[in-house]
């Protein structure tokens, strides 16, 4: 009765293991009992006139000194993020003793270091940044009534201690401010004129939150900017506040600065009434973080001193990384805005203000990433928009679906994309693609060139497909795995210069397939089968499951293989074919951990159930339950700690898991415990196979381009039915009895035949 | 090396072959239901004059199960087993009784109401293949005579006889071992032994695939043994075949105390170990039984099956 009690102790463990997750505080912004830092001092002066040009480069240093301490610090300081306006061209970090981590706390982004104990550190942060100029960008003379809710949501129109846009004093100001004005443009210019008149305070003369400001008409840029963004919001305007360096060289610059940036329907708009600046800011202006919070938060009672140290730079120290006196960023390779640890997904972008083209990169595992950093700084250089959609697994089902993901997320930019550039190590990322025919997404000039190993009869057909669903400008398909940097020229030269691709190509020397309107097309015979095709795209039938199931006569003969000519024994005869399509969905090694897991949990409780002498049919309900028990408990255990593959578990075939659990038992009586693990190998060891052949690259494409390949597997079957060789095993089984055979008989049996 | 394994294609019968140049060809379908039916297989020997165990009862009803069990209580010695039953699962040996009580081959002792619960569990399936009902079948034990009997541990040793257009073509004697626990079936562990068709004398030990000399509980040797009756094993062994109409298959004989020789279960798809034991290939044999007429009398059958085996035998 013991094993009995096992499945229910997973459960318990995966429902303890789960409770610790649950109860976990969500981490804030910054922790509440630390000490906060708001702002250093104020700056009073106005902006100088914008600078030209337009586009600023600067190298920040962040510098924060921890004196010695024997207790655990901590300190936190929101950094700047990229956005339409600013880009951060590199980050480096210098903190000896201190553990960094960087996360994003939507919509910013906080660095954090961490120590037991330190002794007197300075800690760095290195920033190189450009900063482009907004041109003052006209508001909307839409009623205020029908602005659309900004992506942040409530957020921004929700009061805080600080930011009372709620009090009644606030409403009554913002009311009579705004008068009779509905229109969005209006209401802005006039909350905005009427804080900007406020009396400058250098040194904080009371407390700086929106409502004493109000009343005292007077105040910092922080103080003005709160009330400001609280005027907005009690005028039904979305509006936040936003934290800032106002760069200009210094080297020990303690004082930020504060902004607004008010909601107009399809942007934020900045307003800075201490500054001066309506609707633009100049080149100067850094947003640090948004919202209204402090810049730096660090365990309360150790003396945490800052100061940032600020250089203009030119556009080759800080785009090439150009190694200058202390050499801030890394030399050798352009920087790019990263995260700290590479993930498996990862979407990156780099925008420039008046893009000449844009691009969008697909990429697997087989691309580096320094192939990619450099693609994305020579696209910044060349002013090309480019967003790089980046899916790292080997397992190929795995690939393709992660890109396919990406794409969806990523229609809008797709859509408007000059050029998609697939380099993935098949034809993963063509798949991934071919999404956009199931949303009718038309590319209409774009250029699409891909590259991946792919036979060319098969390129041929996905190629045409794509091009039919999508209708590119061309479709460019490069066979094998051509280095990426050649075909980003190639994409380049046809972008800015106009060059052809297939005339761009020969000079690259790559072999390239060029589908368009004078390109190579697919021959008149198999059209029909291609229209097919795309008809099941459009219709929402997912291309990859269709294959799949295409796939399944091709890895059926492969069982016909392993038992008609090797001759292993499995459970079922297609049990294991099953089980390879839920490999493909867990991948491998997890694929085999459940399966050992489930299979050897149920081989024990049927034992337990063999004393209670049920029905066949019920002692497979039970065995059911309990793999429904287990493939639960297993996807809460992949939740709770985060391993992906648990989750997909759910597909993983219950009843073909529980038949390989009856069927074990039953071999088990039948044949013995050792016969019936061996056939636990042999089903395992096929499925395995299975799983290997299924997740080839070619053979999707292969099924998709020849769907006759059925026959020929039909053919082939019918072939091995009728084979009368001896199995390979049975040579190894037959071997001994024959090496010894003869001359043993004859002296066992001496010739006493009844006639001779 | 390489000669060995041309002789395994040339010679061994694979399972391929087996399923197509034999069991296809020479099996109607109709054969197989009689044969994977142990009251069926016993009716039609009975019907060809084939020596059987007796049966005793049959027990097709969950509501039937009290009458049987009632009949039961006077009865001191029997076997039950399944009717669809396969690998020997199911069967429960009853030697002797004490008091009240059944005591089983093993010594376990079962009460009553354990052999109703069996009964009832055999009804539902619990041991045929697939989980469909099934009968119980009540027969006479088979108490095996002392030469063979005395190379088992605990069980019946049987005599499998492969029997090809009607003519024996190979033999092997099947003794159960402790790691068998008493069955005689070779996947099991039991030892397989084969036998002289000429002489009905064991020849070659083989447990697992591999080759023994002596018994693995008892130590006694296993070759050059006289199975006792040898001429009457295999005429039976004929009889049966002729009865059931299955052009290949294997025919288990049991050697009993009393009775003699008795058919316990016919094999359609009889395994290929039997080539193991006695250490020849069955191709030859087959192949040349194809391809002549065979006499329709029974015992010019087994001359001429005897006389292929040593024909074979001393070609080489």
């Amino acid at each position: 009765m013991r094993s009995i009690r096992i499945p229910w102790t997973a459960v318990l463990v995966v429902v303890l293991a789960a409770v610790p997750a649950w109860t976990l505080p969500r981490e804030a912004v910054h922790p509440s009992d630390d000490t906060e830092v708001f702002t250093g001092a104020e700056e009073t002066a106005r902006g100088a006139t914008p600078a030209r040009p337009a586009l600023g480069y600067w190298k920040v240093r962040l510098t924060l000194r921890v004196p010695a301490t024997e207790r655990a610090v901590r300190v936190g300081v929101l950094m700047p993020l990229s956005d339409g306006r600013q880009d951060v061209l590199g980050r480096r970090v210098a903190a000896p003793g201190f553990q960094f981590r960087e996360s994003v706390v939507t919509p910013n982004q906080r660095a954090e270091w961490t120590a037991e104990r330190a002794g007197a550190t300075a800690v760095t942060y290195d920033l190189a940044v450009r900063v482009v100029e907004t041109t003052a960008t006209p508001i909307p003379a839409d009623p205020i009534a029908s602005l659309p809710r900004p992506p942040e949501g409530e957020a921004a129109l929700a009061p805080t201690p600080r930011v009372q846009s709620d009090a009644p004093e606030v409403r009554r100001r913002a009311q009579k401010i705004v008068g009779r004005a509905t229109r969005l443009d209006e209401v802005i210019w006039s909350l905005y004129q009427y804080t900007a008149a406020f009396v400058p305070a250098a040194d904080p003369p009371g407390p700086q939150d929106a409502v004493a400001v109000l009343a005292a008409r007077r105040g910092t840029s922080l103080g003005r900017a709160r009330t400001l963004t609280a005027l907005l919001q009690a005028a039904g305007v979305p509006a936040r506040l936003v934290g800032g360096l106002r760069l200009g060289t210094a080297a020990e610059k303690r004082a930020t600065n504060s902004w607004v940036e008010a909601w107009t329907g399809s942007r934020w708009i900045p307003l800075d009434p201490a500054g001066g600046y309506f609707a633009t800011l100049p080149t100067s202006y850094l947003a640090l973080y948004r919202g209204d919070l402090p810049l730096i938060v660090h365990t309360a009672g150790v003396d945490v001193e800052y100061g940032f140290a600020i250089r203009a730079a030119t556009r080759r120290a800080v785009e090439e990384g150009e190694e200058d006196e202390e050499g801030a960023l890394p030399a050798g390779r352009r920087p790019v805005v990263r995260g700290a640890a590479q993930q498996p997904v990862e979407t990156h972008t780099t925008y420039v203000s008046e893009p000449v083209a844009s691009v969008v990169l697909i990429a697997d595992q087989s691309v580096p990433a320094a192939v990619t950093d450099r693609i994305l700084a020579e696209a910044h250089d060349a002013a090309i928009n480019c967003v790089l959609l980046t899916a790292r697994f080997e397992s190929r089902y795995f690939r393709e679906s992660y890109l396919e993901r990406l794409v969806m997320t990523n229609l809008p930019l797709i859509r408007q994309a000059h050029l998609v550039l697939v380099a993935t190590a098949d034809d993963a990322g063509l798949y991934a693609l071919l999404g956009l025919g199931e949303r009718n997404v038309r590319l209409d000039d774009a250029r699409i060139i891909a590259a991946g190993a792919m036979g060319r009869p098969a390129a041929l057909m996905l190629g045409s497909l794509l091009y039919h669903l999508t209708q590119p400008g061309e479709v460019v398909l490069v066979n094998g795995h051509t280095d990426l940097l050649p075909l980003w020229e190639l994409a380049r030269a046809n972008l800015i210069d106009g060059t052809p691709m297939a005339e761009e190509a020969a000079r690259w020397n790559i072999d390239a397939l060029v589908l368009g309107e004078a390109g190579a097309r697919l021959p008149s015979w198999r059209r029909p089968l291609m229209l097919l095709w795309a008809r099941a795209v459009r219709a929402q039938v997912p291309l990859s499951a269709l294959t799949l199931i295409l796939i399944l006569p091709i890895i059926a003969s492969l069982v016909v293989i392993a038992r008609v000519v090797v001759g292993l024994e499995t459970f079922g005869t297609f049990g294991p074919v099953i089980v390879s399509l839920a490999f493909i969905t867990t991948g491998l090694q997890w694929g085999l951990v459940i399966f050992v897991v489930i299979v050897g949990l149920g081989v024990l409780l049927r034992a337990a159930l063999q004393r209670l002498r049920l029905q066949a049919v019920s002692r497979l309900a039970i065995l059911i339950a309990l793999v429904s028990a287990v493939m639960g408990g297993l996807t809460l255990l992949g939740a709770v700690l985060g391993i992906g593959p648990l989750l997909n578990i759910s597909i993983f075939p219950m009843v073909i898991m529980s038949n390989v659990i009856e069927s074990f038992a039953a071999s088990q009586v039948e044949l013995g415990t050792a016969e019936a693990l061996r056939m636990t190998g042999a089903t395992l060891l096929l499925a395995v196979a299975c799983y290997l052949v299924v997740d080839q690259a070619g053979l999707q494409s292969l099924v998709l381009a020849y769907p006759e390949v059925l026959l020929a597997t039909v053919a082939f079957d019918v072939l091995l039915g009728k084979w009368r060789g001896v199995r390979l095993l049975e040579y190894f089984r037959f071997f001994r009895a024959v090496r010894h055979g003869r001359a043993d008989a004859v002296a066992v049996s001496p010739g006493e035949a009844p006639r001779s | 090396m390489i000669g060995a394994l041309r002789r395994v294609r040339s010679e061994m019968l694979g399972l391929n072959r087996r399923n197509h140049a034999y069991l296809f060809a020479y099996n109607p379908r109709a054969g197989y239901r009689v044969v994977d039916d142990k009251q069926a297989t016993k009716s039609a020997l009975d019907a060809g004059g084939v020596a059987v165990p007796a049966l005793r009862d049959v027990c097709d009803a969950q509501w039937r199960v009290r009458g049987v069990m009632a009949r039961l209580a006077a009865e001191r010695e029997f076997v039950l087993k399944p009717a669809r039953g396969a690998g020997g699962a199911g069967i429960v040996v009853v030697v002797d009784r004490q008091d009240e009580r059944f005591v089983k081959a093993s010594g376990a002792m079962l009460r009553a109401r354990d052999l109703a619960a069996h009964a009832c569990d055999v009804l539902a399936g619990t041991y045929s293949s697939g989980g469909r009902t099934d009968r119980l079948l009540v027969e006479e034990l088979v108490v095996p005579e002392p030469v063979l009997g005395a190379l088992s541990w605990r069980g019946v040793p049987d005599i499998r006889v492969l029997v090809f257009r009607g003519v024996p073509v190979l033999a092997m004697v099947r003794l159960p071992t402790r790691r068998s626990d008493g069955r005689a079936n070779l996947h099991l562990g039991g030892v397989g032994v084969g036998v002289d068709l000429t002489t009905g004398r064991t020849t070659f030990g083989v447990r697992g695939g591999r080759p023994v000399s002596d018994h693995p509980d008892l130590g006694r040797p296993l070759s050059g043994i006289e199975v006792p009756a040898w001429h009457d094993v295999l005429s039976l062994a004929v009889r049966a075949a002729d009865a059931v109409r299955l052009g290949f298959l294997g025919v288990d004989v049991v050697l009993d105390r009393r009775r003699g020789p008795l058919v316990l279960e016919l094999n359609a798809r009889p395994g290929l170990g039997i080539q193991l034991a006695n250490r020849r290939g069955l191709r030859p044999l087959l192949e040349r039984l194809a391809a002549q007429s065979v006499p329709g009398d029974v015992s010019a059958r087994v001359a001429l099956g005897q006389a292929l085996a040593y024909d074979c035998g001393s070609s080489r």
